[in-house]
């Protein structure tokens, strides 16, 4: 019998090592592969501090290689990275979003360029050491992606991106078990790494000063002004970049109320702060869908949702917007696709809320941003989410992605706050 | 396996193994030591020394011992730029008009190169830059070669150093070190090259050649690795402090079974240039007036009667033979490529070529997979495959940069093997067109 190939990516962590470990004693044909992803480890050019694909965990992952005997590889996705997650990255920050580089980095490097190298190079199946779970649904003929068994560590929410065709070949050997276990694993194994912490930052702000980051790409941000929901300017800020939505230290403007940050807008250049309760949203608009579970949404359905990494998912509708067709992971469409920093302007049109009428308790025109690009809206968002109770800190750039149970739905890019 | 990546490093020669092995086994005294057992090892390195002295044309006392050329790179410019070859910064600074200050008075802040050389010399450039050195990057022509003209023109009271690197390591272009070094004679400017490329292909008798300093490494010759030289004819500033190991400039207890298989290595290769130039494999000690090959005897490397020894003349015929039979086993398989760098001033062993539209990374890998080991670009300390800067300095795009390979090859390495090569390289590339 022909032993099945996969090739693991290895970060030089804990998991992605179990992992390699697990598939290895299940009897497949093991190899690993780190990315590097930035320059931070190229030829002694500019050492910025460590991150999770420094020379340090590269060392580590081949460690770990040689401990389990199998074939280890660095493979330089520099180029790819760079244009498809950091020119990302710095381009939904210019856009007034708060963007989520992880999704981005395992929809286009390691479930794209890696994974089409990895096919290739003849291997059946690329693994990754995410806590989530792939299955094949016989009734529906898809391939499914669940959460991990171990629901405080899935990382379901980061890979709602998979294709069909991706997930047909792709393993996730961390899905059945709890983090401990790995950890426990690694510990046997005798591991260089057990007792490495897991990686907090965005790899390549490994410091979390993603201001500076983006200066050291070029990005000039420009101070403009604090407005309330009435548009009454309230002072000064630093540019758009330095501020999330919901944020409350670091605004510098005394109130007898506490502020927070409701809303950013890249068009007049201005960050609207207001009370804690014009934080929640009664829903939410997003484009770049995939679907998963489903060839693609027809009529509304009723799911929980996830609009940040670190949350508990909440129950809420997903209709469908305009024109049915715009699903589909490749549908990058309007805003996904504009690139470079002029398409600033194109983001976060608020006029598509009010086309549609099942919206209508939305209070569209206070909203987020308000920018007057129309145009293609419906298109940009086709999709609307209404939650059951409202919920706090809608951020423009985050991923929404949608379940049923523990399957995964699907998911998006949340364009702007219902409120 | 088919090894085609020799400009990455080369088998261990059997000599130099054997040398490797005496000294190992039956030389376990330090060099510094008084007693006999230090002498004895003391007497390994003098020959050594000797030997390779012999092998170069060079004096005993010009050779010091490194990790590499790596470390003589770095030594030399750091040297430099300190003032360590009488001319620099601090030379200026401190002596203020003595015999190497120029007339003008002005310091010595320069260093001039080329943006094709090795990581050694530009990351080493690229900090002394941040200390205030000023480094002038000379731009090769598209085939990757340096006028020397360029060089004269760059030239100016200022230049502490000129290091240009003689062979390329990616692509193989042979820069005119004799004119280069002419000029800087001329300018009383101190002149080194990186020859690590150049060693066991370009024969040359270091006194009779107008350069002041050299790097090599001998695992670029079938020596072993770790262990290289800094040939000067006018010696460096210390570079490494400590005990009085080579002149009290590069401290450190010797490096003895690496030198001494260095040494067996280098006068292999020296035995075949003396042997073809003077068209007798007798007078192998013809090539400098040291005559201390027979030195090397210890390591047994002269002479067995009635072989007809390789020479460099023989070996590099050899290995033009092995590059065109290459490039037309590809033709053959119907590839569209294009060969880096030049016509002319090529090594023959090296052989950067362009794949249009192919990833390299992924060739490399496809290759390796059918068991052939090539290149792309340097590699990287982490291991993985960078494009690269030689091509992106000869105007290349990163593209094309990095739809490139290396192979580089071996006298040594059979026909069969490179139709073998060439059709795996076809292969794998029409796997990726698809």
């Amino acid at each position: 019998m022909d032993k099945k190939r996969v090739m693991v990516a290895m970060s030089g962590g804990v998991d992605s090592s179990v992992a390699a470990a697990i598939l290895q004693e299940q009897g497949m044909e093991t190899s690993g592969a780190t990315l590097k992803l930035t320059n931070q480890v190229s030829c002694g050019m500019n050492g910025r501090s460590r991150t999770c694909c420094s020379l340090d965990d590269i060392e580590d992952a081949r460690s770990v290689a040689l401990n389990l005997g199998i074939e280890y590889f660095v493979l330089n996705h520099t180029q790819d990275f760079k244009e498809q997650v950091i020119d990302r990255f710095v381009t939904s920050y210019q856009r007034a979003e708060t963007p989520n580089p992880c999704i981005d980095c395992n929809r286009y490097i390691k479930f794209e360029s890696f994974f089409d190298q990895a096919d290739l190079l003849g291997f059946d199946y690329l693994a990754t050491g995410h806590y989530a779970r792939v299955k094949y649904d016989e009734a529906s003929g898809r391939y499914l992606l669940l959460k991990g068994k171990d629901h405080h560590k899935d990382q379901s929410y980061v890979l709602y991106s998979l294709t069909q065709k991706q997930l047909a070949k792709t393993l996730f050997p961390l899905g059945q078990f709890e983090k401990s276990e790995i950890r426990e694993m690694a510990e046997q194994h005798g591991f260089i790494n057990a007792a490495k912490p897991d990686s907090q930052d965005i790899c390549f702000v490994p410091d979390g000063d993603y201001r500076a980051f983006l200066e050291s790409e070029g990005v000039v941000t420009s101070p403009g002004n604090f407005v309330d929901l009435e548009g009454n300017i309230l002072g000064q800020h630093r540019g758009i970049e330095a501020y999330t939505i919901g944020q409350r230290k670091g605004l510098g403007i005394s109130s007898d109320r506490p502020l927070f940050v409701l809303a950013k807008s890249a068009t007049d250049n201005t960050v609207t702060l207001g009370r804690e309760e014009d934080l929640y949203s009664s829903g939410l608009l997003a484009r770049d869908l995939n679907w998963i579970s489903i060839p693609e949404l027809t009529s509304p359905m009723d799911v929980t949702v996830k609009i940040r990494y670190s949350q508990q998912d909440v129950p809420a509708t997903i209709i469908p917007l305009g024109s049915a067709g715009a699903g589909g992971a490749g549908g990058a469409g309007g805003a996904g696709g504009a690139g470079g920093a002029g398409g600033a302007s194109v983001s976060v049109s608020g006029s598509s809320v009010s086309g549609t009428s099942e919206s209508g308790t939305s209070e569209s025109g206070t909203s987020v941003s308000g920018s007057s690009v129309s145009g293609s809206s419906a298109k940009a968002a086709p999709l609307e989410v209404r939650f059951a109770t409202p919920q706090r800190a809608v951020t423009p750039g985050q991923a929404v992605v949608f379940y049923q149970g523990d399957v995964v739905v699907g998911g998006g890019t949340i364009v702007e706050a219902i409120r | 396996m088919i090894y085609l990546d020799y400009a990455a490093t080369t088998p261990l020669l059997p000599e130099a193994l054997e040398a490797m092995q005496e000294v190992l086994a039956n030389t376990f005294g330090n060099p510094s030591s008084m007693h006999q057992a230090g002498r004895q090892a003391r007497n390994v390195l003098t020959e050594a020394r000797e030997s390779i002295a012999a092998s170069l044309g060079a004096s005993p006392r010009e050779i010091y011992f490194t990790s590499g050329a790596t470390e003589a790179n770095n030594w030399i410019l750091s040297t430099a730029a300190g003032g360590g070859l009488g001319v620099g910064l601090a030379g200026a600074a401190a002596a203020g008009g003595t015999e190497d200050v120029p007339a003008e008075g002005a310091t010595k802040t320069t260093i001039i190169t080329s943006a094709i050389e090795h990581p050694s010399i530009l990351v080493a450039a690229g900090a002394l830059a941040k200390e205030g050195v000023n480094i002038v990057y000379l731009k090769p022509n598209r085939e990757g070669v340096i006028d020397p003209a360029h060089v004269e023109a760059a030239l100016t009271p200022g230049t502490a150093l000129v290091s240009i690197q003689w062979v390329n390591n990616e692509i193989g272009t042979i820069q005119d070190i004799a004119a280069i070094g002419r000029i800087c004679r001329a300018a009383k400017v101190p002149f080194h090259t990186d020859a690590v490329q150049a060693i066991a292909h370009l024969p040359f008798v270091w006194r009779d050649l107008p350069v002041d300093y050299l790097s090599l490494s001998a695992h670029k010759f079938g020596g072993p690795k770790g262990t290289g030289i800094l040939l000067a004819k006018k010696a460096p500033d210390s570079f490494i402090h400590g005990g009085r190991q080579e002149r009290g400039r590069r401290a450190g207890t010797e490096n003895l079974a690496g030198i001494a298989g260095m040494a067996a290595a280098l006068a292999h290769h020296v035995r075949g240039f003396a042997a073809g130039s003077a068209g007798d494999a007798g007078e192998v000690g013809d090539v400098g007036e040291a005559g201390g090959v027979g030195g090397v005897g210890g390591v047994g490397v002269v002479g067995e009667a009635g072989e007809v020894p390789e020479t460099i003349e023989s070996r590099e015929t050899k290995l033009a033979q092995n590059s065109a039979a290459f490039l037309r086993f590809l033709s053959e398989q119907g590839l569209t490529f294009r060969v880096h760098g030049s016509d002319t001033h090529r090594l023959p062993g090296i052989l950067n070529i362009y794949f249009p539209g192919i990833d390299g990374q992924t060739l490399l890998l496809l290759l390796d997979q059918a068991g052939v080991c090539v290149s792309l670009g340097s590699a990287c300390e982490a291991g993985s495959a960078e494009p690269s800067h030689v091509l992106l300095a000869l105007g290349f795009s990163p593209e094309e940069a990095s739809s490139s390979i290396r192979f580089s090859f071996n006298a040594d390495t059979p026909l069969a093997d490179l139709a073998k090569a060439a059709h795996h390289t076809s292969a794998a590339i029409n796997k990726l067109r698809r």
